[in-house]
């Protein structure tokens, strides 16, 4: 951003007094049939409740596999395909391939396979993980672990534009999805645990040129903020976040290198115009080494869509000292919160606090532990909206080299990114969630551009004095901060939930089970074993009267040792032209989709 | 990372006496996964891999068999994910332990 703040403003200005984003017609058209899944949370709102009710409570347990699809991509697979009238499109872990699938016969319209330098695998800290695609102006958008964002013809898969959203080199690669909303594709970054600097980025829909970018930390001009109209929850209201707000928080140039990255699900409330989502961990996770409040790392971000100007920021987690990122997805519904009609968003945050905000003005209404075992802080106090940290758990107090024992939530958070659900009958939110516990001993790192700087050495369990699982699934009231239902598993759940107008609740297991349980009490009314692990979102479709559900499982090198070896043996077989069919013999490995329907 | 590990008796269930009660299709899924990666003619490997899975199913019980042969397969999980499993104790035991009897049980039915 080369543009000075006051330029920034008169350009807000500008755009603001032209109206509303313009939406996007055939998206706007794609997601008004609930036939269609045509964003990955189904929706903008980011509620993953679909209207569809052929699949019931009282029907449930009939559920068959109806057809399924191997992606022939090992490790793990997240997010979910996208349905848009007759065509479904899937995508895959690095590589980060996609197929056009015609849901009339499940034959592959075309294939689309990036070309990208394998050294992005050694970049990436977590797997190499994909979100999934976006849908929008006929087009399909696939953001590549290279940082690379591209826009595909929906009906070829031809490559229409593609634009270099950052250097891989230096740690900057890409899991999320991006989001279309209005007329820009929204993306990010991960690579916090390489020092990179966090941004979120939106790009003009038809051109793929720049529209604006906002950083997670420095200059007020660089990241976006207006000092003077950018709000935050201070003493009990709304206050302008004032002058160098970031800057003023990181020792010296620290916020170069101060990631606060971007991975997460986005959401978008088109009356108002906002985008919201959330900025990851400060590196490194080392906390000694970056004194002070580290903004706007751990924070939920409102921008407006035109401009990019944070209307309103809330910092979860000043200084983190335990790794727990703010990315995880921004749910908008409305809802009743302790008495009140209101306009919310809600947030389920790795630090083990679930938060609700009023989305128009950034209040904190309620800040609550939806797992008991959280124990790094006593509460958050509503005056300051800061979290009460307790000094036998903070890994800063007792600083380098101490392990400090016991911390509830782990690392991974009483959630990561795995999607929670809303429904709009209950009110309720239903969240796959982490039980497990660490041990976290930070220690010295040096910055070396393009290398990891973590800096901390961790042990996990399941959370102790407990049901000595590594998980719940648990249903959720916003409103008032508690749990209505909790249903313990025995492995972290990290699929993503749908809810649905049948009054069923899907989601996976790490065992490979898809489940559905009842909306009323979570009782398990149906599982089914899928050939893997399942870290993917559970998702719903309509075709030809009929409603579908599926969901991807793959995660690991999980059919065990030789796999790897036999996939290579197999993919020179398929390495021939016309091969696509022959993906059939991937059936048992890689990846794979499992789509189910009840029988007539 | 073991002079760091909190041992807990956590997730780990008494082992019960094997009911025989694995479904067909994991058996199935077993055999196919074996066979694949085992030496020897399609034909020789599907005789020793379902030789393999009866043996797992006359020493486990089905709940039993899924939940250690996750914890196994979770150690393959890049990044945090696996960590989890990899850094606790409960999890190394599990996989341990699957890991010897699908031993025993591929030494017993000759799978090379």
């Amino acid at each position: 951003m080369k543009l000075s703040l006051k330029q920034q403003i008169v350009a807000a200005c500008a755009c603001v007094c032209s109206g509303a984003a313009l939406a996007d017609a055939a998206l706007e058209k794609a997601m008004q049939d609930p036939g269609n899944w045509a964003a990955q949370a189904g929706d903008n709102y980011n509620q993953r409740y679909s209207t569809l009710n052929q699949i019931t409570a009282e029907n449930a347990a009939k559920l068959q596999v109806a057809w399924t699809f191997s992606t022939g991509v090992l490790r793990g697979h997240e997010g979910s395909p996208l349905v848009i009238g007759d065509m479904m499109y899937i995508h895959t872990p690095f590589p980060n391939n996609v197929f056009a699938l015609d849901l009339k016969t499940h034959e592959i319209v075309w294939k689309y396979e990036p070309k990208q330098d394998s050294s992005v695998v050694a970049q990436m800290c977590c797997d190499t993980v994909y979100r999934g695609l976006a849908f929008g102006d006929d087009k399909i958008f696939l953001q590549r672990a290279d940082s690379t964002l591209e826009a595909l013809d929906a009906k070829t898969g031809k490559v229409l534009w593609s634009v270099v959203n950052g250097d891989p080199k230096l740690g900057a690669v890409a899991t999320n999805a991006p989001h279309v909303f209005g007329d820009k594709v929204i993306t990010g970054v991960s690579g916090g645990e390489w020092g990179v600097r966090g941004h979120l980025t939106a790009y003009d829909l038809k051109t793929g040129k720049l529209a604006w970018r906002a950083y997670s930390t420095g200059p007020d001009a660089e990241m976006l903020m207006d000092p003077d109209k950018t709000m935050t929850w201070t003493d009990g209201k709304l206050a302008p976040v004032g002058k160098d707000s970031s800057l003023k928080t990181w020792k010296g140039d620290q916020w170069k290198i101060g990631g606060g990255t971007t991975w997460g699900w986005y959401s978008y409330d088109k009356e108002l115009n906002l985008v919201y989502y959330g900025t990851g961990n400060p590196s490194t996770w080392n906390p000694s080494q970056r004194p002070g409040d580290n903004k706007w790392s751990m924070t939920i971000m409102a921008r407006d869509l035109n401009t990019g100007i944070a209307k309103w920021v809330y910092q979860m987690t000043p200084h983190d000292e335990w790794d727990f990122d703010g990315v995880n997805e921004m749910i908008l519904a409305d809802i009743d919160v302790k008495g009140t009609k209101t306009k919310a968003l809600v947030h389920f945050d790795r630090n083990g606090f679930a938060y609700t905000m009023d989305r128009v003005t950034g209040a904190l209404l309620v800040a609550e532990k939806y797992d008991p075992v959280v124990n790094w802080a006593t509460h958050v106090d509503m005056k300051t909206g800061r979290p009460q940290v307790v000094a036998q758990y903070s890994t800063a107090q007792n600083g380098p080299d101490v392990n400090t024992k016991g911390i509830c939530p782990a690392a991974l958070g009483t959630k990561d990114q795995q999607p929670a659900a809303f429904h709009p009958k209950t009110g309720l939110f239903y969240v796959p969630t982490n039980h497990v516990c660490m041990d976290y001993e930070p220690f010295e790192v040096e910055y070396t551009a393009g290398q990891p700087y973590v800096g901390a050495t961790l042990a996990m369990y399941p959370a102790p004095n407990s049901h000595g699982g590594m998980g719940n699934f648990i249903a959720w009231d916003a409103g008032t901060g508690k749990i209505a239902w909790s249903k313990p598993e025995r492995f972290s759940v990290w699929s993503g939930a749908l809810t649905t107008a049948g009054d069923v609740i899907f989601y996976g297991t790490l065992e490979g089970y898809i489940k559905a349980v009842n909306l009323a009490d979570g009782k398990e009314l149906w599982k089914f074993k899928t050939p893997s692990g399942i870290i993917g979102n559970v998702f719903t479709y309509l075709h030809g009267g009929k409603q579908y559900v599926g969901v991807y499982s793959g995660i690991g090198g999980w059919a065990g040792i030789g796999m790897a070896a036999g996939l290579e043996k197999d993919a020179d077989g398929l390495g021939a032209v016309g091969g696509y069919r022959d993906l059939q013999k991937f059936t048992a490995l890689g990846g794979s989709l499992t789509v189910f329907a009840v029988p007539e | 990372m073991n002079r760091l590990m909190l041992v807990l008796a956590g997730v780990l269930l008494p082992w019960g006496a094997a009911a025989n009660d694995f479904p067909t299709i994991e058996r199935v899924e077993y055999v196919l996964g074996c066979a694949r990666d085992a030496q020897g003619s399609p034909r020789e490997n599907i005789y020793k891999c379902a030789c393999v899975i009866d043996a797992i199913a006359a020493k486990l019980t089905y709940d039993e068999y899924v939940q250690i042969s996750t914890a196994t397969n979770a150690f393959s999980i890049g990044g945090e994910r696996g960590e989890v499993m990899r850094a606790y104790t409960g999890g190394r035991e599990m996989a341990g332990r699957y890991r010897s009897i699908q031993a025993e049980a591929r030494k017993g039915c000759f799978v090379r």
